[in-house]
């Protein structure tokens, strides 16, 4: 081999590996799901959602309600109930799911949904929105909400 | 000019970058501005890799920036500008990447109108987006770094949409249709440099315009009801002509050329123009290629929890003829001897297909680290997968010029929600999709021009917002 650097380069390489293995194991992602509901504005014209339906939406394949109103996405923007969410109903994990929103950003297919930090700013967001739909913890539903049944 | 766009784009974008201050992208007046800079190194043993790679270098860069409104509910419009490079090609020149108009008439029907991102495979659309992806350069069997912008964007229109197969998943479409600004000092051209066959006889060409009659392009996925297994299949077509200035390196002629010519003097009198800045070159009457080229990709993606495999198939199979008629005449008796048809001053090349595959692996161990590995496998000629017939025919040297087996190794920092930092390593059996204007021939005639067994690495930084 010609290159001097070449074991040096692959030290770091195999450094860097070893450590983020470890890394993996040292903080693992695993907690108790927590109970997330599927909420929406009084607007949107459907009271029940299939869980296929959910998926299509928050992946921005399904745009409209059945009325012809447009489809508002709000998301949470990291934690627990964000990860358990996009777990159960949209099969992604959450670096998956900003993957697949950024995709479609720069690619010009799509704009990304709004995402908030609390539970509160999102419901509010929701509440106020015509066609909007989210998701929340139990502990943050606001009586303003329509809750969905995931069938 | 160009200095002047390129100064602006980049002073957008590092006002964007300043201004962000985080992931989330910067909102003025209903327009989303969001950007991305990346700049990597690579260094590799034995063969340069579209730079010069052996030395190590860090012209091996992207930067983007884009702007999109929502014009009504139904009516979008985005545009975004990148610079890129890599060794010779790109040299950072600001380009349009995409600029569209998009009507969503329904969830199975919308219409985009512009310059679009080129569909094909799984991933080709984002290839220029290094932070959507674990690896620092895509399997080289289905993305080919010198098919790079002869794929990247369409300038036409395009159909698509997405439609419920009930307790099937569901199915994406696109159509497009349009045509491509293919630069002359880019990789396409660079590749159809290296396509002309008559090299080793020290007959060259330097493509100075490539004018593209169509190209179009299709792909459909479906999602099926297995929670994260997508499947796809994708299909592009192209025709273009390009005109090339043919040159003769007088200190690589064989004896039974230099004969030939000879003895054509007469007919060859009024073609050798002047010696060009090398002085070892002979300008002659001016080549034109015609091409057809039509792909064909079958694509699987598979996510579970924090994996995802992905494994594509991709097949192309090329038309291709040579158009010299002063030339070509005054040669045939040389290249009829090589079994080289000469018809009417055209040389029609066998069609021939290119075929490659690749299976990958990533596992995001933490939300900060993840790991990625690949096995790409390239054959420039699906019917001479050991190279031996290309050797036969004098299209190269070396037999290793037909394939190109690749096993790659990366990891990737998520250092926080805007910095990526990527390592990557690559053991390469083959030489096929390298280029021979990176790799110019020894000046010693007992060293090879190229390697068999060669490393490359590669370390890249993003930063997006």
């Amino acid at each position: 081999m010609k290159l001097r650097s070449i074991p040096l380069i692959a030290h770091i390489v195999l450094a860097c590996m070893v450590l983020s293995v470890f890394g993996g194991f040292i903080f693992p992602a695993g907690h108790a799901a927590s109970e997330v509901m599927v909420v929406a504005n009084d607007s949107v014209p459907v009271e029940s959602l299939s869980r296929d339906a959910v998926q299509e939406i928050f992946l921005g394949r399904k745009t409209r309600w059945s009325d012809g109103q447009k489809i508002v996405l709000a998301t949470l923007k990291e934690g627990d109930d964000h990860r358990d969410f996009l777990r159960m109903y949209v099969g992604k994990t959450p670096h998956q799911f900003q993957n697949y929103w950024k995709s479609q950003v720069f690619t010009g297919r799509g704009k990304a949904p709004d995402a908030f930090t609390s539970p509160d700013e999102l419901a509010e967001f929701v509440a106020n929105t015509p066609g909007a739909i989210g998701y929340l913890p139990q502990r943050a539903y606001q009586n303003q909400l329509k809750i969905l049944m995931i069938e | 000019m160009k200095s002047a766009v390129k100064i602006a784009f980049l002073s957008a974008l590092f006002a964007m970058c300043c201004i962000s201050g985080n992931a989330r992208a910067y909102e003025y007046q209903g327009i989303d501005i969001r950007g991305f800079i990346s700049q990597g190194y690579l260094q590799s043993t034995d063969n340069n890799f579209f730079a010069e790679t052996k030395d190590g270098t860090s012209q091996f860069n992207e930067a983007g920036i884009n702007f999109s409104a929502e014009v009504s509910d139904r009516l979008r419009l985005g545009v975004q500008f990148l610079s890129r490079d890599l060794g010779t090609i790109g040299n950072n020149e600001v380009i349009l990447d995409w600029a569209i108009a998009d009507y969503h008439f329904r969830d199975w029907l919308g219409l985009t109108v512009g310059n679009m991102k080129f569909v094909h495979g799984l991933y080709n659309e984002t290839r220029d987006l290094d932070m959507v992806r674990t690896f620092i350069l895509m399997p080289q069997s289905v993305y080919i770094e010198a098919w790079r912008e002869a794929i990247s964007s369409i300038q036409g229109a395009g159909l698509y949409g997405d439609l419920g197969l009930s307790d099937m998943g569901s199915l994406s479409y696109d159509l497009q249709y349009g045509t491509v600004n293919l630069d002359s000092d880019k990789g396409a051209a660079r590749l159809l440099e290296d396509q002309w066959p008559f090299k080793e006889m020290g007959l060259l060409v330097d493509v100075d315009r490539i004018n593209v009659d169509y190209t179009y392009a299709g792909s459909i996925r479906w999602i099926t009801n297995l929670e994260g297994l997508i499947l796809g299949c994708s299909t592009w077509g192209y025709q273009f002509e390009a005109d090339a200035t043919t040159l003769l390196d007088t200190a690589r002629v064989p004896g039974e050329l230099r004969q030939a010519l000879a003895a054509g003097d007469a007919a060859f009198a009024g073609l050798i123009g002047s010696l060009d800045d090398y002085g070892t070159r002979i300008i002659l009457s001016p080549s034109e290629f015609g091409v057809e080229a039509v792909s064909y990709t079958a694509s699987m993606e598979f996510m579970w929890r924090n994996l995802v495999f992905a494994a594509e198939y991709m097949r192309t199979t090329y038309n291709i003829e040579f158009r010299n008629s002063p030339l070509f005449t005054t040669l045939e008796p040389v290249l009829s001897q090589s079994g080289v048809a000469v018809q009417d001053g055209t040389i029609k090349v066998d069609r021939f297909s290119s075929a490659g595959y690749y299976t990958s692996l990533a596992y995001r161990f933490t939300p900060w680290f993840e790991l990625g590995t690949y096995y790409s496998v390239y054959y420039a000629n699906e019917d001479d997968k050991d190279g031996k017939k290309r050797v036969a025919k004098g299209l190269d040297a070396q037999e290793h010029r037909g394939w190109l087996k690749d096993i790659a190794l990366t990891t990737r920092f998520d250092v926080n929600e805007n910095w990526i930092i990527k390592l990557e390593a690559h053991k390469m059996d083959g030489t096929a999709i390298l280029l021979g204007a990176d790799n110019p021939v020894p000046e010693d005639p007992a060293e090879d021009r190229y390697e068999e067994d060669w490393y490359l690495f590669a370390a890249k930084v993003t930063f997006h917002f």
